[in-house]
């Protein structure tokens, strides 16, 4: 394994070539170009701060940038993990024709998302101040949650990948799952609604979506009860790592066959 | 350059490779197939069985053999696309591949991106391309379309961009897989001489080419693969002439059976006036009714060699009477693509009228087939004198080979002598 990660890492440059052309052709041929990664979310916010103040009764403060600041790392990861179904796919003549370390194409794909992320998350700070929404020194935890996230989302990215290769319905099943995932994350209520239901919370936190909703909600969202809870991030941790070596480690069996398969 | 021989490194270890494939008769990929049918009827087909050379650096090595017979898989064994199922290949130094031209170009991004991003697929750093940059663009001929999204581009202009990419990656080993025809041939011959610089440079040269023009011009070790099995390696000139002779030999037999399964439908359809010889028109009023072609003792023969004697015989029969003055006959050599060879006819031969019988033979004898190794075939024609109406024309008949122990290359083979200062070869 050691091996290979240095022959990731003898290739970087491909990597980063692939992630610049994933981010300059996202948008390419729209007349607003690479704009869009900042319209984007900047759009949801504000379909979300019409919407839901108006028509749902919510007793949150500023709820579009209590949702806003948790459904950026939820579309991250979704997206990410929905992406890499198709991109060994999608790149199958260059896997099929060159050689080169096959795990670049994951987490090229799982990068790219990463840098979206920022991008995005850039519009996040301009809103806190127009939503009245107080910067604390929490927001200092951002970075390392996003690295967290990162390695959680190549894992996945990884292992998808791969699978899909062999089993194509994973990309159907998936989407459907990840609905469902959705709902019991704490992206749309925070895990307080649960209301102190202990196994309930435990089993909710099952999900390392849940803990690290929580968490950015906890860094960026500062108001109301919503304390950053730092207890929450060891099992993503934990979860990110195992699933990183995983991934790494079963995309590298079974890339073997790439070629043949495709 | 004798010292280098003396002490040969090698580059490309392959030691008893065996790769096989699954062949299913009809794989099952739906979950509801799977569960009907189980795994499917399968066989295991062994594209590689036992292969071991060794390939030294700086040589230039080809590999031949039919359609089929293992030496793409071979080839992206080597590139490690694909692995084997037991054995190991073992390769020194960076690969860069001629196989998949332009693989993973993005339409819309310009030329001059997209060769950052191929040449970072090779392999290559930031300041190496930065460094190979304009050699890139000048030699893909591109000039100011280098700026210019690549969806944007001709065909020839993508190979261009792509042939240039790869060729300046500056790896150790260059594999080439039957690519050779990119863009006009002032690019083509570009091509060639910049491949000859890389080998003269001592870079390994590994190609796969069924054009043995290529071969011999570049190769200076050949391994011939047969049904996954090496037939035969080492000096060029040797291998070929074993490979073009089986060659021969097998479509030989071929034409035999064909021949056999003509004679039964000739047979048959005596009656319809369709002797089943291939696709034909003309009105019919005079008709082939066989073609056979025969080497100098009279054996019937599909296999030539340059120099040799052939006489193409055809047999007739008149239908409808057509009075002589207005019958004229033809036939025409072409290589294997449509290239016409030589075309003539009776008139042009300056017969005033030719008298056939209700029913004979027609022979045209060509003493001196001075054709090139390749594979021919003829075309023939009854028509009136003025070449308005056809009574019967055969647009290919009879294919047929020809190989040569000496390498010319062109299409025919042209009485010469050379004189230098005065003396022949020795």
């Amino acid at each position: 394994m050691i091996k290979k990660v240095k022959e990731i890492f003898e290739y970087k440059e491909m990597l980063k070539s692939l992630v610049r052309k994933d981010l300059r052709t996202r948008y390419k041929g729209s007349f607003l170009g690479f704009l869009w990664t900042f319209l984007n979310p900047l759009m949801q916010l504000l379909v979300y701060s019409l919407i839901f103040p108006h028509l749902v009764k919510v007793e949150t403060k500023s709820y579009a940038m209590f949702l806003f600041v948790v459904l950026l790392p939820w579309g991250y990861f979704s997206g990410t993990l929905l992406g890499s179904c198709n991109c060994i796919l999608a790149n199958a003549n260059l896997v099929t024709k060159i050689y080169f370390p096959r795990h670049i194409l994951p987490l090229s794909n799982a990068l790219a998302g990463l840098c979206n992320l920022f991008l995005a998350y850039v519009i996040v700070f301009p809103m806190l101040i127009i939503f009245g929404v107080p910067f604390t020194l929490n927001l200092l935890w951002l970075p390392l949650f996003f690295l967290v996230e990162a390695v959680m989302c190549m894992g996945f990215a990884m292992l998808i990948s791969a699978i899909n290769v062999y089993f194509r319905d994973l990309e159907h099943i998936l989407s459907i799952f990840l609905m469902a995932l959705y709902f019991s994350t704490p992206i749309m209520y925070g895990l307080d609604r649960l209301s102190g239901d202990k196994l309930a919370t435990n089993i909710m936190l099952l999900n390392p979506m849940a803990g690290m909703s929580e968490l950015f909600r906890g860094a960026a969202y500062n108001m109301d009860a919503h304390a950053l809870n730092l207890g929450l991030l060891i099992y993503p941790v934990c979860f990110a790592v195992a699933i990183f070596f995983i991934g790494f480690l079963a995309f590298d069996k079974m890339q073997r066959n790439f070629a043949e398969i495709l | 350059m004798s010292e280098v021989k003396k002490v040969p490194e090698t580059v490309i270890k392959v030691s008893n490779v065996v790769k096989n494939f699954r062949l299913y008769y009809d794989r099952p990929q739906t979950a509801k197939e799977r569960f009907l049918r189980g795994n499917g009827k399968h066989r295991d087909f062994y594209a590689l069985n036992d292969i071991s050379f060794e390939i030294y650096k700086g040589s230039t090595v080809g590999f031949i053999g039919k359609n089929g017979c293992g030496k793409s898989t071979l080839l992206k064994i080597i590139n490690r696309t694909m692995f084997p199922n037991s054995g190991s290949v073992d390769v020194k130094g960076k690969v860069s591949s001629l196989i998949e031209l332009g693989a993973g170009f993005h339409p819309d991004l310009t030329g001059r991106e997209n060769i950052y991003t191929n040449a970072t697929i090779f392999g290559l750093k930031k300041n190496e391309i930065d460094e190979r940059l304009p050699k890139i663009i000048a030699f893909s001929e591109l000039g100011e379309f280098i700026d210019s999204p690549v969806r944007t581009y001709s065909s020839g202009m993508y190979a261009r961009l792509a042939f240039s990419v790869a060729i300046h990656v500056d790896a150790d080993v260059l594999l080439v897989d039957e690519i050779l025809g990119v863009g006009d041939s002032n690019f083509q011959s570009k091509c060639a001489s910049r491949i000859y610089e890389m080998r003269k440079s001592g870079m390994t040269i590994v190609i796969v080419s069924h054009d043995m023009g290529t071969i011999d011009r570049l190769c200076d070790y050949i391994v011939w693969l047969e049904h996954g099995k090496i037939m035969a390696k080492g000096e060029p000139r040797k291998v070929m002439n074993a490979y073009q002779a089986f060659m021969a030999g097998e479509q030989d037999e071929q034409n035999k059976a064909d021949a056999a399964a003509n004679a039964d439908d000739s047979v048959k359809k005596t009656d319809v006036k369709d002797y089943g010889l291939g696709e034909h028109f003309g009105n019919g009023d005079i008709q082939f009714t066989s073609f056979t072609l025969v080497n100098q003792d009279g054996f019937e023969k599909r296999s030539f060699n340059t120099g040799d004697k052939f006489t193409i015989i055809a047999d007739y029969v008149i239908n409808t009477p057509v009075t002589g003055r207005e019958i004229s006959v033809g036939i025409g050599v072409y290589r294997i693509d449509g290239q016409l060879i030589y075309g003539t006819n009776t008139v042009r031969d300056g017969f005033k009228e030719v008298a056939l019988k209700d029913t004979g033979t027609i022979k045209v004898e060509f003493p001196n087939v001075c054709l090139l190794p390749g594979e021919y075939y003829f075309a023939i024609a009854i028509n009136d004198f003025d070449e308005k109406t056809s009574y019967d024309h055969y647009p290919q008949i009879v294919k047929f080979y020809v190989h040569s122990d000496i390498f010319d290359i062109g299409l025919v083979r042209l009485e010469h002598k050379f004189d230098i200062d005065g003396e022949g070869p020795k």
